[in-house]
């Protein structure tokens, strides 16, 4: 028992016994009844997931175990280290537990075991070791008691190292699995709406993050082909949804996607939703020079030709018709911006063209459209600032041959884009809400002018012709202004001309009160491009009594539609000229001819009795002062 | 994953927002466990200052779930859905069913993404366990999941586990329904396992506990046991009924303990005719 650490003498007697023998036979003690109690002691103590007879069976073996090492030549108390931690594996690893068994086997181990025998319980001078029978003294009994007691004091220590080791192992083992599992699912959660942003949530399919993100990678794997695009828009679709719902619009939704998805399998071409009711098709085609190419139109055929089948619902078919916008680009040429952008406004203009159009990507018409951006922005400021402004262009008198008006147009000379015509900016500032500006522009602008000119020529003024945008005759303001301006400038009203468009609807009551309070200003009313518009020749009837006194008949009566070939060679058209003005002059107004370019046309105006005429056979749309300078030729009395 | 982050970013995407306190990682505390954060003992410790005795409570439910899944295995049940799993702890049901049966199936649900997450790790090489992350709440995602019938073979009976996660179900979101859904799916021979807080009792303590539990997203619902009862309609109670949990078919009389109305909580078990 080298291994033994000196133990302090307990009574004098012990020094008698220098090494006192501790043999254990753990079978013949009763370590089944300590399992027992000790698993009733650590009832409630922790979670463990076994059956309390299992528990007790195992906490056994560890109490025979404890007895061996008590018992063990020579005495090794780390052997006891494995027993704390195998009691955190049975899974109690909480501190009562530790607590309670350290007072258990202080308190209870070497009695309960019969090891020793409680000097209170029993005769306290004869303290008994079953296994030492042939020991009858009593002081060396008491050594080795002694001795027992310090073994197990230093046991439960390791026991309590162990433990503590255990479930300090344990602890930090499930919190690197809970630490590890946040954050995988955190990743994972991030990968998943990081996906989600990628898709549109009611069909799966890509939306435009998704798409620029796959197209660019699809684009990386085949950098020779070329990218053929496809923009199916749902023609009518809001009405579809504000009609049925927005439930049943999702549902049909769903069955276009269903039926898309079916027919593109995706490994080719890409499916995305770009908008609520917009679903584009991309694939990778060869090597195409441009246009969309053989696989741009089967794609869009077959895509237009699935959706137009019919889709059921609960209580009606419904059968969707598709525009179609195209483009065929190089991979590499754009990116997948400008790829939709583009292609956004092929769509566009299939869906301007008629349901279930279809139109390929131009890059002219484009451009054109762009321009118009850039016009809208540029045009407040050039309305403003007096840029855009008048020119004129008189209109002759072929009885007199004399300038007896002169027709004010909107002109812009534009510091990029060179003198603009009203044809050019007329849909810009439309769709800008920018006519009623422009108009009071130019009338404020050539009604000061007429003024001047008429100061200038008292004796024979000449007449302010000025346009009137149709949706100013739907406006009760028009008026207001009209009077504002002749009050301003102080132009007899009789020198103003208002020219009215047919595109106007001529026929809403609103409009002819306003044209009726216009004429009883007293400016004088023509109307404009007669034959192009809306107005049907029942109507005409009507006009001079509202107050409009003049026809004015658009160039179209001095062209044919289709080529060259002059006029007076087709006899049909002669006709119905000519029937025209005779009309006109039976209704009590007189006919004004525009766009007469040459001598023949006026000789045939002349001829057909036309009353005035305007073009650039007498003079081209020019500024004031040039227009001044042939108004005094014209009229040698001019001064100033 | 070999590097771990020292601390978790701080910011996280819905659902795995780890400065909320999460029920499942609460419950894994008050069973001892280390599956938990501060924000989670936080709470928890608030609520066992409430409940000093809520560890039992948690160890008399857990165990409650043992007796019912070896009640279940002993009536020839190889199949389990557990609604509510949380983070899996030892002695889970796949582990008590495949001990009995090695192919015994199991299926767990939750809608705590860690929990999920955690399951999966610990399920990643048992074929015949997985988990499902999604919400009681929303029953039609359960039962649409492909994995339900990739897993479960549904002519055979089934073992369904609703324990200690009804009270995480409000009135309004219909628990009646999702069951009578699951009964329908099910084949006869099948088996409905429920416990949760009744309320019934120590009512200052489990009013203040529901007010705790308002700050996770997994607000509380009481049900009494009169209310759990109704939940069986249609399953034909199994002895000896509604019950406080320790008095659920005791392993040993002195389970029981002498107050077994102070864990505030029921269970029954059901089976479909």
């Amino acid at each position: 028992m080298t291994d033994v650490p000196a133990l302090p003498p307990v009574t004098p007697a012990v020094a008698e016994v220098r090494s006192p023998q501790i043999q254990i036979d753990v079978r013949s003690v009763d370590t089944a009844l300590f399992g027992w109690e000790w698993i009733r002691r650590l009832a409630g103590t922790s979670w463990v997931a076994a059956d309390r007879t299992e528990l007790a069976d195992q906490l056994r073996r560890l109490t025979c175990r404890l007895v061996e090492s008590l018992g063990a030549e020579p005495f090794e108390p780390s052997t006891a280290i494995a027993i704390g931690e195998d009691l955190v594996g049975i899974g109690f690893d909480s501190p009562d537990a530790l607590a309670r068994t350290t007072t258990l086997l202080t308190q209870r181990l070497l009695s309960d075991l019969g090891l020793v025998v409680d000097p209170e319980a029993g005769d306290p001078d004869r303290i008994l070791l079953p296994e030492w029978t042939a020991v009858q003294n009593a002081a060396a009994d008491r050594a080795r008691a002694a001795m027992l007691g310090d073994r197990l004091a230093e046991l439960v220590g390791m026991l309590s190292l162990g433990f503590v080791r255990g479930v300090r192992d344990r602890t930090l083992a499930q919190q690197e699995a809970i630490r590890t599992s946040a954050l995988l699912a955190w990743q994972r959660a991030l990968a998943e709406q990081r996906e989600a942003a990628l898709h549109d949530p009611l069909t799966g399919m890509l939306n435009r993050t998704g798409f620029a993100e796959r197209l660019a990678r699809l684009t990386e794997q085949s950098p020779d082909g070329v990218i053929g695009a496809c923009l199916l828009s749902l023609d009518g679709f809001e009405a579809l949804d504000r009609g049925l719902g927005r439930e049943t619009g999702d549902r049909l939704l769903s069955e276009v996607a269903a039926r898309l998805a079916a027919l593109f399998d995706g490994e080719h071409e890409l499916l995305a939703r770009v908008s609520r009711d917009q679903f584009l098709v991309v694939g990778i085609d060869g090597n195409q020079a441009s246009g969309p190419g053989d696989d741009g139109i089967r794609r869009q055929a077959a895509a237009q030709q699935v959706i137009a089948e019919p889709i059921m619902l609960v209580d009606r078919p419904i059968v969707l018709s598709t525009s179609c916008g195209l483009l065929a680009r190089p991979v590499g040429h754009s990116d997948s911006d400008r790829i939709l952008q583009d292609v956004d406004l092929a769509g566009s203009w299939a869906r301007q063209r008629a349901p279930g159009g279809v139109a390929v990507f131009e890059s002219t018409r484009a451009a054109r459209q762009i321009g118009d951006l850039a016009l809208t922005a540029d045009l407040p400021a050039a309305i403003e600032s007096g840029l855009l402004l008048p020119y004129y262009q008189p209109i002759m008198s072929l009885r007199s041959g004399r300038i007896e008006a002169v027709e004010a147009l909107a002109r812009w000379p534009h510091a990029a884009h060179g003198l603009l015509t009203p044809d050019r900016f007329l849909p810009v500032a439309e769709r800008a809400g920018l006519i009623t500006t422009l108009d009071r522009a130019v009338l404020g602008r050539a009604c000061r002018q007429a003024q001047i000119w008429r100061a200038a020529l008292p004796r024979t003024p000449v007449t302010i012709a000025v346009n009137l945008a149709a949706v100013r005759l739907a406006d009760r303001r028009t008026v207001r202004d009209v009077v504002a301006v002749l009050e301003q400038t102080g132009l007899p009203p009789e020198l103003l001309q208002l020219e009215i468009t047919e595109h106007a609807a001529l026929d809403a009551p609103e409009t002819l009160r306003i044209i009726r309070d216009l004429a009883a200003c007293g400016v004088g009313l023509a109307l404009d491009d007669f034959g192009t518009g809306r107005a049907h020749l029942a109507q005409l009837a009507e006009l001079p009594e509202h107050g409009v006194r003049t026809l004015k008949l658009p160039a179209d009566f001095l062209r044919r539609p289709t080529g060259g070939g002059a006029i007076a060679e087709d006899p049909s058209r002669v006709r119905v000229f000519a029937a025209i003005i005779d009309l006109a002059h039976g209704l009590g107004m007189q006919v004004t001819v525009e766009g007469v370019e040459t001598p023949g046309h006026d000789a045939l105006v002349r001829e057909l009795g036309a009353d005035l005429a305007q073009g650039l056979h007498y003079a081209r749309p020019d500024t004031a002062a040039a227009i001044g300078a042939l108004l005094s030729a014209d009229h040698p009395g001019m001064q100033g | 994953m070999d590097q771990l982050p020292e601390q978790l970013p701080d910011w996280a995407p819905d659902g795995v927002d780890l400065t909320r306190p999460s029920a499942a990682r609460m419950y894994d505390y008050y069973l001892g466990g280390a599956h938990n954060f501060a924000v989670d003992r936080k709470l928890a410790g608030q609520a066992l200052a409430l409940f000093p005795d809520g560890q039992l409570i948690a160890q008399a439910n857990r165990a409650f779930l043992h007796r019912a899944v070896r009640y279940l295995l002993g009536q020839g049940v190889r199949q389990f859905i557990d609604i509510g799993s949380g983070i899996p702890t030892a002695g889970n049901v796949h582990e008590i069913a495949q001990k009995v049966d090695p192919e015994a199936r199991v299926l767990y649900i939750d809608h705590d993404p860690v929990a999920v997450t955690h399951s999966e790790l610990i399920l990643r090489d048992n074929p015949f366990a997985r988990v499902l992350e999604a919400d009681l709440r929303r029953p039609k995602e359960i039962l649409a999941a492909p994995i339900v019938t990739d897993l479960l073979d549904l002519t055979q009976p089934v073992g369904l586990l609703m324990v200690s996660v009804l009270h995480f179900v409000s009135d309004s979101e219909r628990p009646e329904d999702t069951i009578a859904e699951f009964r329908d799916l099910f084949s006869p021979g099948s088996y409905l396992v429920i416990s949760q807080g009744t309320g019934e009792g120590r009512q200052a303590e489990t009013t203040k506990l529901k007010e705790l539990y308002r700050s996770t997203s997994t607000p509380v619902t009481y049900r009494t046991r009169e209310q759990i009862r109704a939940l069986f309609d249609g399953w034909e109670l199994v002895d000896p009924g509604v019950v406080w949990i320790p008095e659920w078919r005791p392993d040993w009389p002195d389970d029981v303990g002498p107050d077994p109305a102070s864990t505030v909580m029921a269970a029954g078990v059901g089976r479909k005719p």
